[in-house]
């Protein structure tokens, strides 16, 4: 696989020594720069990614997602990195899909690309997560950022060096998903949703952590 | 004068917390202006407690059937207003600590490559 030069894979992982190993092992076979930001896991994550060539930056406690790719994003900064790819460590995203990520932004026509789960008509989402959770969010999203897209959250994203630079999360834990959006739109950046892949080992986040998560939204306001 | 129970029990806490406050300005921890303004703070809330009727009168002026109904009112807001405060300087905190611990991380951050160059240098 081919990717642009300089293109560096942040991934957030807590307590992910399970899964974070084969997700470094296929990133390792084709020589990506991988940053992996360990927000304080309690297992042996940090461990873990130590037998691979990656940078392992580890939170001295623990933050949230949105502040660890935030501090990924900082270091792949320091780094000059043309493109930056949001990756997870549980491998429900799969690097069959980075070159369509990245390809609207080397040619330039997009600044963000967000993966979305539904552009393919057969997708393997549970359709009680579509419709209960997914859908009524695609609307909030659209009543709070202006984006009306097919998919919310899907986590999947790759940010050219200008977003990079535009792009501050400030939402900690998983509000980071609408807060980045919602920069896209206040900045004008040009976004592109790509069709992704996602596998689904278990139900993602519970209802009570959705709550939660509207909670930081409209106080950060 | 006959003070009812409830006004002796009310009355507790703020003699503590006026005995405290000048306790912490003999210790030197709060200065006079905060001595000052704080005694007159809770003396007025004393005179309330001993003459209810008092907010009867400021409840009248503003149009508010009892007096404490008014003081329940204050309150009320008073609350609302630092729990606001309370939320939003603790968001500030966070974002203060996330920097900080972003800061510690990064510098710590394991760059496999680089210290093999470092061994390698030795």
């Amino acid at each position: 696989m081919n990717l642009p030069q300089n293109t560096w894979f942040v991934i957030a992982a807590y307590n992910e020594a399970g899964r974070i190993g084969a997700v470094l092992e296929e990133l390792m076979k084709i020589g990506a720069n991988v940053v992996v930001i360990d927000d304080c896991s309690a297992d042996t994550t940090s461990e873990v990614c130590a037998a691979f060539n990656c940078v392992i930056i580890r939170h001295p406690i623990n933050l949230g997602q949105g502040a660890a790719l935030q501090t990924g994003m900082d270091y792949a900064k320091s780094r000059r990195a043309n493109i930056v790819v949001h990756f997870d460590a549980d491998g429900q995203m799969q690097l069959k899909d980075v070159p369509a990520m990245v390809e609207p932004i080397v040619t330039g026509a997009a600044q963000v690309t967000l993966g979305s789960r539904y552009l393919h008509a057969n997708n393997q989402v549970p359709w009680s997560k579509r419709w209960f959770i997914h859908f009524p969010a695609v609307y909030l999203q659209w009543f709070l950022t202006g984006l009306k897209l097919s998919d919310a959250h899907c986590g999947f994203r790759a940010l050219s060096a200008e977003a990079v630079e535009i792009c501050k999360i400030k939402q900690n834990r998983m509000a980071h998903a609408t807060e980045i959006l919602e920069l896209i739109s206040d900045n004008g950046l040009r976004y592109k949703e790509v069709p992704v892949d996602i596998k689904y080992h278990q139900y993602g986040q519970r209802f009570k952590k959705g709550i939660a998560i509207l909670f930081d939204l409209f106080l950060l306001k | 004068m006959k003070l009812i129970i409830a006004q002796y029990i009310l009355l507790i806490p703020v003699i503590v917390l006026i005995v405290s406050t000048i306790q912490k300005y003999r210790q030197k921890n709060i200065q006079t202006i905060t001595l000052v303004a704080t005694l007159f703070f809770w003396l007025f809330i004393a005179t309330i407690i001993i003459f209810p009727n008092l907010t009867q009168i400021a409840a009248n002026f503003v149009g508010i059937g009892r007096g404490v109904d008014l003081v329940v009112y204050i309150t009320l807001s008073v609350i609302i207003m630092v729990i606001v405060q309370v939320i939003s300087r603790n968001m500030e905190l966070e974002q203060k600590i996330t920097q900080l611990a972003r800061q510690i991380a990064l510098k710590d951050a394991k760059e496999k490559k680089d210290t093999d160059l470092v061994i390698d240098n030795k």
